[in-house]
């Protein structure tokens, strides 16, 4: 309960004369209450390092298994090491900032959230924020095997690969920022985070190439813009591209991302909308 | 009231009640089309991702589509049988449970119900799924598929009172599920027979019944194979089928034993 005091002190740091410096402190007064809660958790200590590499390794056995050596042209392990800082991305999208509401609502500290004189996106983009640091121990110790496994890396431009880098976070935010009023509208933030998941992992092309997509899962695939991020991320990072062959591909991670960030807006309205109409500060 | 008041038929009364009870709470909670999204995509899209790695070889498809059947067997047993005690311990419910004047194994031989229901069901989709998607070339021996099925949930079963017992003592059985569910499903071969694996993930995975299973539930269904043709995976994965359940019921009067001892039925 402590942690959630704070990041209500948090809110309490909003200074009238500066106000994005005091969103900037809500932001990271949030994030930090979401990795201290996390980190409270010596489960969530092991689950850190320890299931991104997990996943790599399996998937490398399963490729190795059908045979392939490259997947679109990329060494396997690469590729996958990729999908994995994808896959940890995503997390935090879905739990960071999609669940972050619905943690607070968990926590009994939605109403105070809401009332605070912050912004709602802020304490949204705060959890997504801290879990994407969540992410890093079990990133660093998957690029950290993943050379030795045979990942060959080719960054030609340091500079395009980071904007690659920048844009897959940026997409995490914002699909963090439309799932988080969604989820909450939708009533059943749980089941809505547990089912986004894991389609995602095939849909955006994490593990297996958008190429191989059937035609109306491609088109479903289309619309999430950390496909395109990854895409960008990959030829940067893999095979050397440079930013005049990536922006497209960025361009489309900035177009479907504002989308979602629309419909973050859009719902989280909606949600203080319907908390005026009843009453009431419990939604679910 | 000890369980021998009870005669058998209202035990098995006492387990449907139980097994109902769960099932509709856990479908009211959430809704039924929640609650199908949530149960049935993560075996389905890993089977899908998985089918397409493989995409060009019909043989490792089919090893894929019924390993995504076992696959969604563990994670229905695990990520419900093995929850539900920590489940009704956060709901507070647990105490009572363990107060109410019935045998202890009659309500939870009843929540296992369910939850085999539920993931023999998820199974079942996961193979129609992959069916409809990339087809699967069926050859059934009924007698070696049904032993196979049979010892395979007595594993899992036990299995799932181990991790169960463990998450209650630890307080928090989902992020124990979590943690457990990567390797144990890796080292299964659901999604690639354990034979391919390098040797070191091989060692472990012999350690476990579920690539046993898995590898007899290929063969009973793919192949055709008898159960005389599939002994080699049978006999141990029939040893685990009596071990783990004893281990799971010892693990299970052990948390009894910790509660009794700390003096709080609810282990907070």
């Amino acid at each position: 309960m402590s942690t959630h005091t704070e990041s209500l002190a948090g809110k309490r740091y909003l200074d009238d004369h500066n106000p994005l410096w005091s969103e900037w402190r809500l932001i990271a007064a949030t994030a930090r209450t979401h990795l201290l809660r996390t980190f409270a958790n010596p489960i969530m200590i092991m689950r850190a390092p320890l299931m991104p590499v997990l996943m790599l390794v399996t998937m490398r056995v399963v490729y190795s298994a059908s045979g392939q050596r490259q997947i679109d042209g990329q060494d396997v392990v690469g590729y996958l090491a990729v999908g994995m800082l994808a896959t940890l991305a995503w997390t935090a999208a879905v739990w960071g900032g999609g669940s972050a509401l619905q943690s607070e609502i968990y926590a009994g500290t939605f109403g105070a959230v809401i009332v605070a004189p912050g912004r709602t996106t802020s304490v949204i983009v705060g959890n997504g924020i801290g879990g994407i640091i969540w992410g890093i121990p079990g990133l660093v110790v998957c690029l950290a095997i993943a050379v030795p496994l045979g990942a060959h890396v080719d960054i030609q431009h340091p500079v395009a690969a980071i904007c690659a880098l920048l844009a897959l976070y940026m997409s995490t935010l914002a699909i963090g920022l439309g799932f988080g009023g969604l989820f909450i509208l939708s009533r059943q933030a749980n089941a809505m985070a547990n089912f986004f998941q894991a389609p995602i992992y095939l849909l955006a092309g994490f593990y297996v190439p958008r190429s191989v997509l059937p035609g109306w899962l491609h088109a479903i695939s289309d619309v999430i813009p950390m496909s395109y991020a990854l895409d960008a991320l990959r030829d940067t990072t893999l095979s050397g591209a440079s930013f005049m062959a990536v922006w497209r591909p960025l361009l489309a991670t900035i177009g479907t991302a504002a989308l979602f960030m629309a419909a973050g807006v859009w719902s989280l309205r909606r949600m203080d909308n319907a908390l005026r109409r009843r009453g009431s500060l419990d939604l679910l | 009231m000890s369980a021998r008041a009870y005669p058998v038929s209202a035990q098995l009364r006492l387990m449907v009640a139980a097994a109902s009870a769960v099932g509709r709470t856990k479908i009211q909670t959430s809704g039924l089309f929640f609650y199908i999204l949530v149960w049935m995509t993560v075996p389905v899209f890993n089977l899908f991702m998985v089918a397409l790695i493989y995409r060009g070889n019909n043989s490792l498809q089919d090893y894929a589509i019924v390993g995504g059947a076992g696959m969604a067997l563990l994670f229905g047993m695990q990520f419900n049988a093995g929850e539900i005690l920590d489940n009704e311990r956060q709901r507070g419910t647990l105490g009572n449970l363990f107060l109410a004047p019935v045998p202890r194994y009659a309500w939870l031989a009843g929540f296992q119900l369910f939850a085999f229901a539920e993931a023999v069901s998820a199974a079942a989709i996961t193979v129609a799924g992959g069916a409809i998607a990339f087809g699967v070339h069926l050859a059934i021996n009924p007698l070696a598929f049904v032993l196979t099925l049979l010892l395979f949930v007595a594993c899992m079963w036990g299995f799932s009172m181990i991790i169960g017992s463990i998450g209650v003592a630890v307080r928090d059985a989902n992020q124990l599920s979590n943690l457990v569910f990567t390797p144990v499903a890796l080292l299964a071969g659901t999604m690639l027979p354990v034979a391919l694996m390098p040797l070191w993930l091989r060692i472990p995975a012999r350690g476990l019944p579920f690539g046993y299973g898995i590898q007899a539930l290929v063969g009973a269904s793919t192949r055709n194979a008898s159960v005389a043709a599939l002994w080699r995976d049978l006999l141990p994965l029939a040893g685990f089928a009596v071990l783990l359940p004893v281990v799971g019921i010892i693990a299970f009067d052990r948390v009894e034993r910790l509660a009794r001892r700390r003096g709080v039925l609810d282990l907070v």
